[in-house]
């Protein structure tokens, strides 16, 4: 029957053998052109599937490449914060503080960053600017939300003219350079002079500080208050109106608190139920009803488990919607993916390793105990790993529970009430990542992007330790 | 009686009944297979929480909107006043989105499988298969994201007049995802052939690919079928990769470019915001979330019943 099959429906292919190996005599040279026909189109099919799995792969690459291309410089960009977690007030003037001289009373200095001036030739000729090269220029403009790095002058003048009519958010006196094709102004030292009491001393110099100024307009300028600032990054900082300042920390904690819960649910009832499937249940309708029920439990789409969570959890139990609601619906939804993991890893263990343990008058508790679980541990693990990467990438249930994607305290932790934290409202890495790509303003899709980096890097860094467990115990276990 | 003598004769860690068991550690043995099949029949009690609620809250939202209106109305206006509820735009939405992913996924997932299974060397296959079940590992959102902000803006370089948000782009990243679905599934079932099918049919002077596609791919096509059920399940119950790429307005189109919702972005978009408990809208999306649950749920029963089969016939 194969044979017939093989031999009548070849592929009719219009493009001509090549006869370069002679064959003994007596075949016919359709059949060689045949051969050759049929050789080609097995290569063809090879590389053609080679090249699929490569190209499926590089949509991962593209995937990372495109993530890094917008998001990778954020992840090591933060902003400066005061010790209260603020950053500098409109009214303060952030710089790195110097001094000069003995005298704690004089010779302080704010040092500002250079700035880079975006789009300066829309309105000022680049003859115009070249002449002012090396001089002393004031700067008003807009410093744009992406950093203060840049700045959108709105006019430049040497100062030795007149002062800018205009003045808008920023103003910088300092000196005008170019390089690589962008202006830059270095903002000349703001000599400052301490205020009575603020206990300035020299170990502040060389730290970046915000100074706010009294209303004191000519120069020297004098301080009203001065804060230390520290520099704060993006795992550090909190949810932010202003894109530049938001950061993952709430998001990171509560993905950590949320799969907490998950697996304390997920671990311990997935690995019994499936214990319970593999080892103690009767071949009977109400086995075959469980199978196929948690076989279907697995292929129950994510936003319907969220649908559940808040008809039962929020509403019906009142649990409201908190990190425990979050916890125990993605535990429903890696429940299966235990079970399914329990059950692989235990059907692989031989029954004589049972029948060895009875033999020495071992129960049946005794054996799963001390052999049927410890043997499965691996198995089960590489699956628990499956489901947390599970877990901490979901994002519909969560959304359909309520998660906020705005929160700004951390879960409050006390000792007298150690599982307070359950009850407090979260965020969670996806939800995050959800809230900044639907904001309207394009800062937050660099934002979007960072923290799907670091999401991504979490759930493959898992998924990989997982491969890898899975192959050490297939080198290492032979029964 | 023959405990209390047991206890008299010797060390209690070792005490036995004529049984060779304690009671007590009878009565623990009973106890920890009630405790266990109580988590196995656990499952059964979830699937019951779930279709309650689902059908509890749809049995209110059916008080409202008749059965026959919901299914044939070709109109999803729920904040209109007075509001309209036809799925069929949602269903549509669905249904398109789903048959982009899998006019990605099934060619090349099955391509990927027959590679891996027939010509791939020992090593990279071992080295591939989890490699490519990674693509299914990333998380949905980044998906959604990666949609928005690289594919489509791709996409909108061949054809012009692409919408920013639209349904081939997300189609496309979830065929993507799908892919491990479809080829690890299908790679099982096709090693699970006997390599004596396979060396008959290379006697006969067959190549590999007449091999594998008149041989190996035919017996294993129960297996194969259900992967790919499963990728259609997944397709249809994905989420956020449509939520944050195809747009969230109801329309009634085939047309793979335009943007549409499926029934779960209208999920996630209404609860998103803060609907009141009880209110039309509140039941609204357990009416559909009951819809996506029964499209899903006759292609995965279909699935577990040909993967049984497959797994019983060798």
């Amino acid at each position: 029957m194969i044979a017939d099959n093989l031999s009548n429906s070849e592929k009719p292919d219009s493009s001509p053998a090549v006869p370069s190996v002679t064959y003994s005599a007596g075949i016919s040279p359709e059949i060689i052109a045949g051969l050759h026909r049929r050789k080609r189109w097995d290569r063809a099919f090879s590389t053609c599937g080679f090249l699929l799995a490569m190209g499926a792969l590089s949509v991962l690459a593209m995937l990372f490449g495109q993530l890094v291309y917008e998001g990778g410089g954020r992840l090591f960009r933060g902003h400066f914060v005061n010790t209260d977690g603020f950053s500098p007030k409109i009214n303060e003037i952030a710089g790195i503080l110097q001094h000069n001289g003995d005298d704690l009373a004089s010779g302080w200095e704010l040092v500002q960053r250079p700035l880079t001036i975006a789009n300066a030739t829309e309105r000022l000729t680049a003859e115009e600017l070249t002449s002012l090269i090396g001089k002393k220029v004031f700067v008003d403009g807009d410093v744009p939300s992406t950093g203060l790095s840049e700045m959108e002058s709105n006019s430049i003048a040497a100062s030795d003219e007149e002062s800018p009519k205009k003045y808008s958010k920023v103003s910088l006196h300092g000196t005008l350079s170019q390089s690589n094709g962008s202006w830059i102004v270095t903002p000349s030292p703001i000599a400052i002079l301490p205020v009575e009491g603020q206990g300035l001393d020299k170990s502040w110099v060389g730290n970046q500080v915000a100074v706010g100024f009294g209303l004191v307009k000519s120069l020297p300028l004098k301080t009203k208050s001065i804060e230390k600032l520290s520099f704060q990054n993006f795992f550090a900082s909190k949810p932010s109106s202003k894109a530049e300042e938001a950061g993952i920390l709430t998001a990171l904690v509560g993905s950590v608190l949320v799969v907490i819960v998950t697996m304390c649910l997920a671990i311990p009832l997935g690995i019994a139920a499936g214990v319970w499937l593999e080892e103690y249940a009767k071949k009977n309708w109400l086995t075959a009803l469980i199978e196929i029920n948690i076989a279907n439990l697995a292929g129950v789409p994510s936003i319907v488990w969220g649908l559940m969570a808040l008809g039962i959890f929020v509403y019906f139990l009142d649990l409201g919607r908190s990190i425990l609601t979050a916890g125990l619906t993605l535990g429903l939804l890696v429940l299966p993916i235990v079970i399914m993991a329990t059950r692989e890893a235990i059907r692989t263990i031989p029954s004589h390793i049972r029948e060895a343990s009875y033999a020495c008058g071992a129960t049946k508790w005794q054996t799963v105990r001390h052999h049927v679980i410890p043997y499965s541990m691996g198995g089960i693990l590489t699956g628990t790993i499956i489901g947390l990467s599970r877990a901490i990438g979901e994002t519909a249930p969560l959304i359909t529970i309520g998660a906020l994607t705005f929160v700004t305290s951390l879960p409050a932790f006390s000792w007298s009430n150690p599982f307070a934290w359950l009850n407090s409202g979260f965020t969670v890495m996806p939800i995050q990542i959800f809230g900044w790509v639907s904001r309207p303003q394009e800062d937050f899709r660099e934002n979007a992007a960072a923290a799907s980096i670091v999401l991504l890097a979490l759930t493959l860094a898992l998924n990989t330790t997982a491969i890898y467990f899975r192959n050490q115990l297939r080198k290492k276990i032979k029964w | 009686m023959a405990i209390e003598s047991a206890e008299k004769a010797g060390p209690k860690k070792y005490q036995r009944t004529r049984q060779g068991i304690s009671t007590r550690q009878r009565v623990m043995e009973g106890a920890i297979e009630w405790a266990l099949f109580l988590a196995g029949a656990s499952s059964i009690a979830i699937t019951v929480g779930v279709l309650s609620v689902l059908i509890y809250e749809s049995a209110g939202f059916f008080a409202h909107v008749s059965i026959w209106e919901f299914l044939t109305g070709t109109q999803w206006f729920p904040q209109f006043d007075p509001p309209k509820f036809g799925i069929l735009p949602l269903i549509c939405g669905t249904l398109v989105t789903t048959a982009v992913a899998l006019s990605v996924a099934i060619p090349v997932g099955t391509i990927i499988a027959i590679y891996l299974s027939e010509y791939a060397p020992h090593r990279l296959r071992n080295f591939l298969k989890p490699v490519l079940e990674l693509l299914s590992a990333v998380p949905t959102v980044v998906y959604g994201f990666f949609a928005l902000s690289f594919v489509t803006p791709f996409l909108q370089m061949f054809i012009p007049g692409l919408p920013g948000f639209n349904m081939l782009g997300p189609g496309l990243v979830m065929g993507v995802m799908i892919i491990p679905y479809v080829s690890s599934l299908s790679e099982d079932a096709m090693h699970a052939v006997p390599m004596t099918m396979r060396e008959g049919s290379y006697g006969m002077g067959a190549t590999k690919m007449q091999t594998a596609w008149r041989v190996v791919f035919p017996s294993a096509l129960s297996g194969i079928t259900a992967a790919y059920i499963l990728g259609i399940s997944r397709a249809l119950g994905e989420t956020m990769i449509v939520a944050l790429a195809a747009g969230l307005e109801p329309t009634l189109t085939m047309d793979p470019r335009q943007p549409a919702a499926t029934i779960t972005a209208y999920i996630v978009q209404v609860s998103g915001g803060d609907l009141p408990h009880g209110s039309i809208g509140y039941q609204s999306i357990f009416a559909a979330g009951l819809v996506l649950l029964l499209m899903t749920l006759v292609f995965n029963v279909w699935g577990y019943r040909l993967r049984k089969r497959y797994r019983e016939i060798y």
